[in-house]
């Protein structure tokens, strides 16, 4: 018996603002948490939430630093993230098509 | 949108929509990493000429003195008004930064005051050149 696709979304990405960090993460090899904050639409303590269990789940590197005295933070996602999103993409594209896999 | 559970067609498409629509980087990003590229390579470039005409003398270390303040100010331009590398970018930002650092240390080691012109300008291409190239890269539509 085929399962269907919706059994291949990721648990951990398929939250909504998870999920639009992950994508926004998706389009670049790094960016600062101020740069996601705004594309994402969200607040800093809830970007800061989800970074941080994204980071626990391996999908997301969270790299602090300075600019001069200015503190950055940087966000990335692993190659982990990555596989783990082309999948949930890949498994909503099932859904959309209707089909099972 | 909720995909919490069981999401439908209808919420899968807009989940996909959502997706590729978000966009982190700007086009002054990328501009800003392609001048901060070209400027580093424009001034390890020019420190072949400024060998061959200053030889080893006070000229040639108030070149230097410029050279590391172009760069250091060029690069803490990048680090403090570049918010996001659009995917594939850095690896070009990098490429370009090691090809010239490279081709520079070729260049240094063939130029000296008695290095004919012809072979000063061409040296200085081949340290420009990779950076021109990456830039057009970083540039590129993807």
């Amino acid at each position: 018996m085929t399962r269907h696709a919706r059994h291949r979304l990721d648990d951990v990405i398929h939250a909504p603002v998870r999920f639009s960090i992950v994508a926004a993460l998706a389009s670049v090899d790094t960016a600062e948490f101020a740069a996601v904050r705004d594309a994402v639409e969200i607040s800093d303590s809830v970007l800061s939430k989800q970074a941080t269990a994204l980071e626990a789940a391996g999908y997301v590197k969270i790299k602090k630093g300075y600019v001069g005295k200015r503190p950055r933070t940087w966000l990335s996602l692993t190659q982990e993230g990555r596989a783990a999103f082309k999948s949930h993409l890949a498994a909503l594209r099932a859904i959309a098509e209707g089909a099972t896999l | 949108m909720s995909i919490q559970q069981h999401p439908t067609p209808e919420q899968a498409r807009a989940a996909l929509d959502a997706a590729s629509s978000t966009r982190v980087h700007s086009d002054r990003d990328v501009r800003t990493l392609r001048t901060v590229l070209v400027g580093v390579g424009a001034a390890w470039a020019l420190l072949l000429p400024l060998i061959k005409t200053a030889g080893a003398g006070v000229g040639l270390w108030v070149g230097m003195g410029v050279f590391f303040a172009v760069c250091g100010g060029l690069i803490y331009w990048q680090r403090r008004s570049v918010r996001s590398v659009p995917r594939g970018y850095g690896k070009w930002y990098t490429g370009g930064i090691a090809a010239a650092s490279a081709a520079y240390a070729v260049g240094i080691a063939v130029v000296d005051t008695s290095t004919p012109w012809i072979t000063v300008l061409l040296c200085t291409a081949l340290v420009l050149l990779p950076t021109l190239f990456c830039a057009s890269r970083i540039g590129a539509r993807r």
